[in-house]
C-alpha cells in the first residue's frame, strides 16, 4: 500500500506519504505548511497511526510554519525522527528571520528529545521497505541577498498555453533559502517519487544529473516551489520522465500558467494534482487546449498506488 | 457620515491588462474635460502593451455604491520619469523614480466630478492610510469588494529622498509573508491620515516592500512632489499643494478651485530629438522644482552642448534655455546668467533678452525703473500680442513696479489686478503662471504696502497653485514680518514680548523645508535673499541650534547688503545676535566678530562670566549638598563675577545693560540665598537702573524678584502667582516655577510642567516644540525623574519639526539614562553638535568617554580621557588637591592609576559580603521557579541579562565559565557602572578580573533597554542598576538573572516572575 496525501497549507507545503501493509503503516510527512495551517496539521497528526518521520525541506515559513507555531504552543512533536538543515547565521534581511525561525524550530524539538538531524545529497535512509535517497543539496550556503520588491502582482494567465510553452523561460528563482531545500527520491515497492521541495531547477537538474546517467523515471514528480515557472529548467525533459506532478499550492500566487503549459509540451498527456482548484477562475483562456492535461484537486489522499 | 476614507476610495483604480499578466493600484486624478489621469508605479506598467484600468464612480458613497467604468489604453499613453533609470536585479527591472501617468479619454457618458485633493508633504510620524487592490480582483468581480484600506504612519522621511517609507500597522496581514497579502497595492494612493474630511492630501504611492516578505511591515512609497511637476511639464495641469496646518483663511481667493482641463493634449509625431529634448527638460524642471539647482543646471547644460540640441524645434530649445536662465537668476550666478542670455539673443532666441526673467530679476533687485522700461518694452512690441502670459505678467510688473517708484496706493497697483474674488484679472496660458503673480502680489503687499497679512494670503495662494519652491522663500519671510510687525519699535529693535510666535513659527516650517531639500547652490542664494529673515526668525524663537548653525552661512553667503544698510551695523547686529548665544556657554574669544566695538566686547565678555557664574551655580545646587555649596569656593566665584560685572556695567552701551542688570539682581539674590547676604539695597540699586527700559513685565517682575527677599514665602507664592494670573503668559510661568526652583520647592516646579503640559497647552501653542526642550532640559540639569524627560521625549518626538534637534535630545537622554548601545555612533552623531557650538568641547569628549568606557573599551575611553584632563577642576581649599568628577575617578581606578584612600564603605562588593548575600539569597522564594517547562524554554534560546552583584557572586564562586553555557549574556551600562564604581571604593580585586572576563568574551553584551522599554520600568518602581536589567530582560524577551540584595517591594511583585536568583544559574542546565 501506498498512499500520497495532499494538504492545502496556505501557500506552502504539506505533504504526507502513507505506506506498509495492513500489519505495519508507516508515514512520512513532508514539510508542515504556513503558520496559519497549525491547527490543520495538529490534526493530520492526531489522524496518523504512526509517525516515522517528518522531512523540513527549507527554513521558509511556508514549510516550517505549522510545526513552528505548534511547537510555540507547547505541542508535543510525535515524529520518532525529523530531518532538517539549518541554514548559515550570516543570512540578511529575509533570510535571516526565515533562519531564525528555523533555528527555533530545531532548538524546540531537540529540547523534546525529537531525534533531529541534518539531510544533504548523498545520505540514504532505510526505513520499514523504503529508501529514501537525498540527491541534494550538496551543502548549505547563507542567503544574504536583500532586495526592495515591488508589489505589483505579475501573472501570465492571459498567455494562451501554446504561446507560453514555445517562449522560454523568463523568471529565475534566486532565492538562497529555496536553493537548499532538500530534493529525494522515495522508493516503496517498486515505485520511485521524486521530492523536490522549492529547489531550483539547475540544482534538481544537476543532483540527477550527478546521480543517474541517464533520463529517470519517476511515478509522481513534485513539482519546485510551487509551480513557479523560474523553478524549472528546459532539461527536465531529458532527465525526468513521469505523467504525474504534484503541485503544493492555495493558488493565490502560484503556479505559473507557463508550468502547466511546459509540462504540455515536454510530457504531452499528464495529470497535474494540488490541494486546490486553482485552475478554476482565470487560468485558462477560451482558447487553451486542454484536453491532453487532466488536473486533479484532492484534498487528503491524492493518489493510491 | 461619510468620512475621508470614503471620500478617496474612487479615487483607487484597479490596473490590469487585457491577460491579467499584471496586478497593480493607482490613484485617479481627472482635472475636468475630457482627460482623466492615473498615477501608477512604473514597475506596474513597464511590461504591458495595453492597460486595463478600472475606475470607480460613486453613486451613493455612503452605502458603498458605485458604477464601475473599465477602459483599456496603449502603451503610448503612459508617460515615465524622465529622470527614471532602469537597471535590473535578477531580471526584474529597478525603476529609480518608480512613477508613471497614464492618460485616458474620459467618455462624455461617464460623469464624474473633478478631482480635489492636494499634493502634500510627508513628514515623519504622519498617520497615513492607503487604499488598493491587494491580490487584485477575480474576472467578472465588482473592484469594489476587493478594495482595501490599510492603516499606518510613516516611519522615515529623508528630506532630500525621492521616497519615504512606512509600516503597515494592520494585524491580520500574515506576520510570515505580509508581500503575499500586500501584493497589488503597487502604484495605491498614500493619504495623509491627519487631513480633514474636505482636504485630503496624496503623500506619495506605494511601490515596494522592505524585502521578500515586507519585513516588520515596511513598505517604501514615492514621494508625490514629482508627479506634480511632470503633470505640469507634460499636460499643463496643476495640481494644488498644500503646506501642513494652513487654514484656509491664511490662503488668498478662498477655497480649493480644480482647475478646468479640456483635454488637449498634443498628439502630434515628434522627432527622436524632440521626445528627448522634451525629456530632458522635464527632468530639469523635477529638479529645479525639487530644489535641486545644481542638478538642473547640469542637466541643462548637458543638452545644449548635446548633438541633437541643434535638431530640435526652437520652442523646445528656447525652454530649455530659459530653465537654464531660471537657474542661473536663482543661483545668483550672474555671469553665467549674461554669458548664456548674450549667446542667445545672438541665436535669435531672444529678440534682446529674455523678457520674463528680466522684469522678475530686475524686479527682486528692486531696479523698479529698469522692471518698468521692459515691461513698457514688451507691450509696445507687436510681436507680443498673442503671448498671453507674457503680456499679462508685463501688465502686472509694470504696475507692482509703479507702487515703488510712483508711490502709488495699493487700490491703485495690487487692486487693479484682481477681481471681487481676488483672482487675477487677465488671463494666462496655464494656472502655474497666475502662480508668479500672486507671488510677486504678495511679495508687493509684505514688502512695499507693509501689510503681512495679505502678503501671506496671496503667497499661500501662490504655493498652492505654482511650483516654484522659492515661494517658500517669500511665504516664510512674509510669515516672519507678519510675526514681528507689532513688535518693531521705531529705532527698529524688536519687542521679544510682542512678537507673534505662531507666525514665526510657520516662518520655521517654511524655512525647514528649503534647509531639508536645498541643494547648496540654492541654499546659497536663500541665503543671500533671506538669510537675514530665517537667521532672525530662530534668534526671536531662541532657538540657539539653528543660530549656531545658519551664522557660518550667512557670513559665507551674504555678499550684499540691503539697501540703506551700513555695513558695520549690519554685520555688528549679525554678529551680536550669534556671540550672544555663544557667550551664553561661558566662554568668548570676542576677536573672531571683526565688525562688534569696545563696548560689544565688554558686553560679550560679561555676558560670559555671568553665565559662567550661572553655571556654576545650577550645577553646584543640582549636585552638592547645602553645606556642600557653602565649602565648595562658589561664594568667591559670585562675588568676582558681581565685581567684575559692575565695573563692566558702566562702559556697555545703555540700550544693553539691562540683561546685566537683570543677571546681576539675580547673582546678588543667589548669594542672598546661599549665604545669606545682606544685599537688598543692591537689588532695589539694580532695579532703579532698569527703569529706563520701559518694560513693564519685566520691572514687575523684578518687583516680584525684590519682594521674594523681603516678605514671607507664602506671600511670595501668592503674589507671582497673582502675577501669572493676570498675565496668564509663559514668561510669568516661567518666573513662578523659577521661584520654586531657586527655594527648592522642586515639587511644585515638576507639578507646574506637568500642567503647563497636559492642562494649559495654550501657554505653548505658539512653539510646543520649545518647551518640550525647556522641560526636558529641566528634568535632567535638576535630577528630577526621568521618566518624565523620557515620556515627554517619546511623546513629543512626533510634534518636532526640527529633526536635528529630535536628534540631539535623543542622544542627550542617552547620556542622563546612560544607554549607551552604540558608542561609535554616539561619539560621531554628537560631534556636530559640538562643532556647532550646542555643546561645549568638554561636554562632549566627557560624554564619548563615558559612553566608551562603559562598555568596555579602554583604548577609546582613555583616547577621550586626554582631553578631559586639560579642562580646568575644582580645587579642594583644604589639601590643594584637584577634584575630579566620579568618571575620571571610575576610571582612574580601572586602569589601575589610582586606588581608594578610604575603608569601603559596609555595603561594597567584598568577599565578606558575597558570603552573607549568598546565603540570604537561597532562602527566598519568591522568584521565577527553574522548573522543567522553564528549562525548556530557556533552552531554545539560552540568553539572559545579569547584574552587578550576580555577577560579583559568580566570579567570587569561581563560577565565570558558566557563562560560556549562555548563547548571549546582556548586562547594561548602569552595571558596568555600579562595578567600576565598586571597584573605585573598595579595589576588589575580583571586580577587576570579573571586567577583564567580560571584556575578553563574546557571550557578553554591554546593553541597556530602549527608552520606551525602560519606561515599563520606571513606571513602575524606581530605576536602579538591578532594574536597569528587568527592564533589558523585557525588551529582550529574556530571564533576568540578579543577585542584588536589596530589590525593593515592587521589584518583586511586579517583575518577579522573569527574575531569577544568581544561585539557581545551575539549574538553568540540569537535563
Amino acid at each position: 500500500m501506498l498512499h500520497l496525501y495532499t494538504y492545502n497549507a496556505g501557500k506552502g507545503d504539506c505533504i504526507r506519504i502513507e505506506y506498509g501493509d495492513e500489519t505495519s503503516v508507516h508515514n512520512i510527512v513532508i514539510d508542515t505548511g504556513v503558520t496559519r495551517f497549525a491547527p490543520s496539521f495538529q490534526i493530520i497528526c492526531k489522524s496518523m497511526t504512526s509517525h516515522d518521520l517528518l522531512i523540513l525541506t527549507h527554513v521558509d515559513d511556508d514549510h516550517i510554519g505549522g510545526i513552528l507555531s505548534l511547537l510555540r504552543f507547547g505541542w508535543k512533536c510525535p515524529f520518532k525522527e525529523v530531518r532538517m538543515n539549518r541554514s548559515g547565521t550570516l543570512s540578511s534581511g529575509n533570510a535571516y528571520l526565515s533562519v531564525r525561525q528555523n533555528d527555533e524550530v530545531y532548538s524546540r524539538l531537540v529540547d523534546q528529545g525529537v531525534d533531529v538531524k541534518p539531510i544533504l545529497a548523498g545520505e540514504v535512509i532505510e526505513l520499514y521497505n523504503a529508501k529514501i535517497t537525498t540527491i541534494w543539496p550538496k551543502g548549505i550556503i547563507a542567503d544574504n541577498s536583500r532586495c526592495d520588491t515591488p508589489l505589483a502582482y505579475q501573472r501570465d494567465y492571459g498567455k494562451s498555453l501554446n504561446t507560453l510553452a514555445d517562449e522560454p523561460i523568463k523568471t529565475t528563482d534566486h532565492s538562497i533559502n529555496n536553493r537548499n531545500s532538500i530534493v529525494f527520491i522515495f522508493e516503496y515497492d517498486g515505485r520511485r517519487l521524486l521530492f523536490t521541495g522549492d529547489a531550483w531547477g539547475t540544482g534538481i537538474v544537476e543532483a540527477l544529473k550527478t546521480v543517474y546517467a541517464s533520463k529517470q523515471h519517476f511515478d509522481l514528480v513534485k513539482l519546485p516551489h510551487h509551480g513557479a515557472a523560474g523553478n524549472l529548467s528546459e532539461e527536465y525533459p531529458n532527465i525526468i520522465q513521469s505523467d504525474s506532478f504534484l503541485i503544493c499550492t492555495d493558488g493565490v500566487m502560484h503556479p505559473d500558467k507557463q508550468t502547466i503549459a511546459k509540462l504540455i509540451k515536454w510530457y504531452g498527456c499528464c495529470t497535474v494534482y494540488s490541494p486546490s482548484n486553482w485552475w478554476s477562475s482565470g487560468f485558462f483562456t477560451d482558447t487553451d487546449d486542454r484536453s491532453s492535461i487532466e488536473l486533479v484537486q484532492k484534498e487528503g489522499v491524492a493518489i493510491r498506488w | 457620515m461619510v468620512t475621508g476614507e470614503d471620500r478617496t476610495r474612487q479615487y483607487s483604480v484597479y490596473i490590469t491588462d487585457k491577460d491579467t499578466t499584471v496586478n497593480g493600484s493607482g490613484v485617479l486624478y481627472y482635472p475636468g474635460g475630457g482627460t482623466m489621469f492615473v498615477f501608477t508605479c512604473a514597475h506596474v506598467v513597464d511590461d504591458l502593451e495595453t492597460v486595463r484600468i478600472f475606475v470607480l464612480k460613486p453613486l451613493d458613497v455612503e452605502k458603498d455604491q458605485y458604477e464601475v467604468f473599465t477602459t483599456d489604453v496603449s502603451r503610448e499613453q503612459v508617460y515615465f520619469s524622465p529622470l527614471d533609470t532602469v537597471t535590473m536585479d535578477h531580471e526584474v527591472k529597478v525603476h529609480s523614480e518608480d512613477l508613471a501617468i497614464i492618460e485616458i479619454k474620459k467618455p462624455e457618458t461617464f460623469d464624474i466630478a473633478p478631482t480635489d485633493y492636494f499634493v502634500g508633504e510627508s513628514s515623519r510620524h504622519n498617520p497615513i492610510y492607503t487604499q488598493g487592490y491587494p491580490n487584485g480582483v477575480p474576472a467578472g468581480q465588482n473592484p469594489v469588494e476587493y478594495l482595501e484600506c490599510l492603516h499606518g504612519s510613516v516611519v522615515l522621511n529623508i528630506a532630500d529622498n525621492n521616497r519615504f517609507t512606512i509600516r503597515i500597522e494592520e494585524n491580520y496581514l500574515d506576520q510570515g509573508n505580509r508581500v503575499y497579502e500586500l501584493r497589488g497595492l503597487s502604484g495605491a494612493p498614500i493619504w495623509d491620515g491627519k487631513s480633514d474630511v474636505e482636504t485630503q492630501s496624496l503623500l506619495g504611492l506605494i511601490s515596494s516592500a522592505y524585502d521578500k516578505t515586507a519585513l516588520l511591515s515596511k513598505i517604501f512609497a514615492m514621494k508625490s512632489q514629482q508627479i506634480r511637476s511632470l503633470m505640469n511639464e507634460k499636460f499643463g495641469i496643476t495640481i494644488e499643494r498644500k503646506l501642513v496646518d494652513i487654514p484656509d483663511e491664511d490662503v488668498a481667493g478662498g477655497t480649493f478651485k480644480p482647475i478646468e482641463f479640456d483635454g488637449s493634449v498634443s498628439k502630434a509625431e515628434k522627432s527622436d530629438a524632440e521626445k528627448w529634448i522634451e525629456e530632458q527638460t522635464a527632468a530639469c524642471r523635477c529638479s529645479i522644482d525639487d530644489l535641486k539647482l545644481q542638478k538642473a543646471i547640469d542637466i541643462a547644460k548637458a543638452v545644449i552642448c548635446d548633438e541633437r540640441f541643434e535638431s530640435c524645434g526652437f520652442d523646445s530649445k528656447k525652454r530649455i534655455v530659459q530653465y537654464l536662465l531660471y537657474c542661473y537668476e536663482i543661483g545668483d550666478l550672474d555671469a553665467e546668467f549674461d554669458e548664456l542670455e548674450t549667446e542667445m539673443v545672438e541665436k535669435g532666441f531672444f529678440k534682446k533678452y529674455d523678457i520674463l526673467r528680466h522684469l522678475t530679476r530686475s524686479f527682486m533687485k528692486k531696479q523698479y525703473k529698469e522692471t518698468i522700461a521692459v515691461a513698457e518694452d514688451c507691450l509696445s512690441d507687436p510681436d507680443n500680442e498673442s503671448k498671453t502670459t507674457l503680456i499679462a505678467c508685463a501688465k502686472s510688473f509694470l504696475i507692482l513696479a509703479k507702487a515703488y517708484e510712483e508711490n502709488l496706493p495699493v487700490e491703485e497697483t495690487i487692486g487693479s489686478l484682481l477681481d471681487e474674488h481676488e483672482n487675477f484679472i487677465y488671463q494666462t496660458d496655464d494656472l502655474e503662471d497666475s502662480g508668479l503673480i500672486y507671488q510677486m502680489i504678495g511679495y508687493v503687499y509684505g514688502e512695499c504696502y507693509h501689510d503681512h497679512v495679505n502678503a501671506v494670503r496671496f503667497l499661500n495662494r501662490s504655493y498652492r497653485i505654482g511650483f516654484d519652491n522659492i515661494v517658500l522663500e517669500s511665504l516664510g519671510a512674509a510669515y516672519y514680518f507678519l510675526g514681528i510687525t507689532d513688535a518693531t519699535r521705531e529705532d527698529g529693535t524688536v519687542d521679544y514680548q510682542k512678537i507673534d510666535q505662531k507666525s514665526l513659527y510657520k516662518a520655521r516650517e517654511c524655512f525647514l523645508i528649503i534647509i531639508g531639500k536645498a541643494d547648496e547652490l540654492f541654499w546659497s542664494g536663500t541665503v543671500r535673499r533671506i538669510g537675514l529673515c530665517i537667521y532672525n526668525t530662530f534668534v526671536f524663537l531662541q532657538d540657539n541650534y539653528r543660530i549656531l548653525t545658519i551664522y557660518p552661512d550667512i557670513k559665507k553667503y551674504i555678499t550684499v547688503l540691503p539697501e540703506q544698510e551700513d555695513e558695520h551695523t549690519f554685520w555688528r547686529d549679525i554678529e551680536m545676535k550669534y556671540a550672544r548665544i555663544a557667550a551664553q556657554s561661558g566662554k568668548i574669544n570676542t576677536y573672531d566678530y571683526p565688525h562688534i566695538n569696545r563696548s560689544d566686547r565688554i558686553l560679550l565678555e560679561t555676558i560670559a562670566k555671568t553665565s559662567e557664574c550661572e553655571n556654576y551655580i545650577e550645577q553646584a545646587i543640582a549636585n552638592f549638598r547645602p553645606e556642600q555649596v557653602k565649602a565648595s569656593g562658589l561664594e568667591q566665584i559670585i562675588k568676582q563675577a558681581i565685581r567684575d560685572t559692575e565695573n563692566n556695567v558702566r562702559v556697555i552701551d545703555r540700550r544693553d545693560r539691562t540683561p546685566v542688570y537683570v543677571q546681576l539682581m539675580n547673582m546678588y539674590g543667589r548669594g542672598m540665598l546661599l549665604f545669606g547676604w545682606k544685599k537688598i539695597d543692591k537689588l532695589h540699586y539694580c532695579r532703579e537702573r532698569l527703569q529706563e527700559c520701559n518694560d513693564d513685565e519685566l520691572l514687575e517682575s523684578m518687583d516680584n524678584f525684590i519682594y521674594e527677599y523681603e516678605a514671607p514665602m507664602d506671600d511670595v507664592i501668592a503674589r507671582f502667582r497673582q502675577t501669572f494670573d493676570k498675565r496668564k503668559n509663559l514668561r510669568s510661568w516661567q518666573e513662578l516655577n523659577h521661584l520654586y526652583v531657586r527655594h527648592g520647592m522642586m515639587d511644585q516646579a515638576d507639578a507646574m510642567y506637568k500642567e503647563l503640559l497636559v492642562e494649559r497647552k495654550e501657554l505653548i501653542a505658539e512653539g510646543p516644540e520649545y518647551a518640550y526642550r525647556a522641560y526636558i532640559d529641566y528634568i535632567t540639569l535638576y535630577h528630577r525623574d526621568m521618566k518624565d524627560a523620557l515620556q515627554c521625549y517619546l511623546d513629543a518626538k512626533e510634534a518636532f519639526q526640527d529633526t536635528d534637534i529630535e536628534g540631539f535630545w535623543e542622544l542627550e537622554l542617552m547620556v542622563y539614562t546612560n544607554t549607551f548601545n552604540d558608542p561609535e555612533r554616539f561619539e560621531i552623531e554628537r560631534k556636530p553638535f559640538m562643532e556647532k557650538g550646542l555643546l561645549t568641547e568638554e561636554q562632549y569628549h566627557r560624554t564619548a568617554f563615558i559612553a566608551y568606557m562603559v562598555n568596555l573599551n579602554e583604548e577609546k575611553a582613555r583616547e577621550h580621557n586626554e582631553y578631559i584632563r586639560h579642562y580646568p577642576h575644582y580645587v579642594n581649599p583644604v589639601n590643594n588637591m584637584l577634584i575630579l568628577q566620579l568618571e575620571e575617578i571610575h576610571f582612574l581606578n580601572w586602569i589601575g592609576q589610582i586606588k581608594p584612600s578610604f575603608l569601603p564603605p559596609p555595603q561594597s562588593m567584598t568577599s565578606e559580603r558575597a558570603v552573607l548575600v549568598r546565603s540570604r539569597l537561597m532562602n527566598e522564594s519568591w522568584h521565577r521557579e527553574i522548573d522543567k517547562p522553564f528549562r525548556n524554554q530557556f533552552s531554545i534560546d539560552k540568553t539572559a541579562v545579569i547584574d552587578a552583584w550576580a555577577l560579583y557572586i559568580m566570579v567570587e564562586n569561581g563560577k565565570l565559565d558558566d557563562f560560556l553555557k549562555f548563547d548571549h549574556v546582556y548586562i547594561s551600562h548602569n552595571t558596568i557602572t555600579r562595578l567600576l564604581d565598586e571597584l573605585s571604593r573598595t579595589d576588589n580585586q575580583k571586580i577587576r578580573e570579573l571586567l577583564d572576563y567580560v571584556k575578553a568574551h563574546d557571550v557578553f553584551t554591554m546593553y541597556s533597554a530602549s527608552f520606551k522599554s525602560q519606561m515599563e520600568v520606571r513606571n513602575a518602581v524606581v530605576y536602579s542598576e538591578p532594574t536597569s536589567a528587568v527592564a533589558v530582560s523585557i525588551e529582550k524577551k529574556c530571564i533576568a538573572i540578579l543577585g542584588d540584595p536589596d530589590l525593593d517591594r515592587g521589584t518583586v511583585e511586579i517583575f518577579g516572575s522573569r527574575i531569577v536568583r544568581v544561585t539557581e544559574i545551575g539549574k538553568l542546565f540540569e537535563e
